[in-house]
């Protein structure tokens, strides 16, 4: 047990050892400082000792200040609010797990020490969200924080784009060619255009992705915006979206397909059209 | 995890995460700024004790409010914020 902790203990006259249950540890790893008014002045639980401030005399009050400074100077104890603690906690779960530990243990050498951060945020944020939490705030702080790059980031990790990137990166790794700066390139375009983008889920049929395409030049028409891009990932995903493509060209000749691209099994599909779509395809 | 969600769920004993930590809630916010010779001043900004029309800043390089303090490092003062990035930041640290 730290030095200031001892003092501190001996200050309110708390019996350490006495205080002891079975479960509890010897080796103090955390103190927590409370006022919650059904704590009691002092306990100990596991490898945490808990003070209650607020049922200190004002002379103890004025004896734990320096005491509290011993901590951070001499001890090197970090304060942390009890919320950002938790938050720290939930982050370190989160990341220990596999879909998490994979997304950023293959990314984290290839995208920029920026993006990496923002991906980090945006795997937390979809966490709780999908733990029913309100992620507005979250959202905000990796806006004010990142920029529009960090908001575009969160969206394609909401949209579940990063879950297929470790598995695409291993393939792209396999081909003739294959440079980390290439594949961050192609990482820095994509999250530059996800504004006009699309992403077919792997498992709808070539019907479902032909709806979606249509509604995604819908909406962006909608908006004055005259280009679509399509991502897929995996052979189905090639077959599917070709299939699709062509099958709305055909219906509708004023789309224009300008460009295919396909890395390993990602294919990107530009599409542009003329603002008259919208009436066209609303008809 | 950490003494506070314990207190909540005494059944739950497996040991903290975080090591050599102090964590404070709240109401003992302006205990701990005290004890590190910090103050607040009248638009809830942290500044020095000894000089209260100094702010102090974050690790973000911004003005901080105690209302946003997430916590405080050794490496002189080192007053991070308690939004996401900032967390993140910290838990690096905290490694």
């Amino acid at each position: 047990m730290p030095e200031w902790l001892q003092k501190l203990l001996e200050l309110v006259k708390f019996d350490f050892s006495a205080n002891l249950l079975k479960t509890d540890k010897v080796e103090v790893n955390q103190t927590h400082i409370t006022t919650a008014p059904e704590a009691p002045t002092i306990r100990v639980q596991g490898d945490c000792v808990e003070i209650n401030i607020s049922k200190l005399t004002p002379e103890q009050i004025k004896a734990v200040k320096p005491l509290l400074r011993e901590a951070f100077d001499r001890s090197n104890q970090t304060f942390i609010a009890s919320k950002t603690g938790e938050q720290i906690e939930e982050l370190k779960t989160i990341e220990a797990s596999p879909q998490s530990e994979k997304i950023l243990s293959s990314l984290r050498s290839i995208i920029s020490p920026e993006d990496y951060s923002a991906l980090r945020s945006a795997l937390f944020l979809r966490s709780q969200y999908a733990a029913g939490k309100n992620v507005y705030k979250l959202k905000y702080e990796i806006m004010q924080r990142f920029g529009d790059r960090g908001r575009k980031i969160t969206n394609l990790c909401s949209a579940g784009y990063f879950d297929d990137i470790p598995d695409q990166l291993e393939k792209a790794k396999k081909s003739p060619g294959f440079t980390q700066d290439k594949f961050r390139l192609s990482f820095d375009k994509f999250v530059d255009e996800s504004a006009f983008a699309i992403f077919v889920k792997a498992h709808s049929s070539t019907k479902e992705t032909e709806t979606q395409i249509v509604r995604g030049i819908k909406d962006n028409s909608s908006y004055g915006l005259q280009r679509l891009l399509i991502h897929g990932i995996g052979k189905e995903n090639l077959t599917k979206i070709r299939e699709a493509v062509t099958a709305i060209i055909k219906k509708h000749p004023k789309i224009t397909k300008v460009k295919e691209e396909q890395v390993g099994d990602a294919i990107l599909v530009d599409l542009e059209y003329p603002s008259s779509i919208h009436e066209e395809l609303q008809a | 995890m950490l003494f506070y969600m314990r207190r909540k769920k005494l059944v739950l004993l497996k040991p903290s995460m975080l090591k050599n930590v102090v964590t404070f809630d709240p109401g003992a916010r302006d205990l701990i700024l005290d004890a590190l010779d910090k103050s607040v001043d009248s638009e809830g900004f942290i500044v020095e004790k000894q000089n209260l029309s100094k702010r102090v800043l974050s690790t973000s390089g911004e003005q901080i409010k105690a209302s946003e303090l997430g916590a405080v490092k050794k490496g002189s003062f080192r007053f991070f914020k308690k939004d996401l990035p900032s967390v993140i930041s910290l838990s690096d640290e905290l490694k």
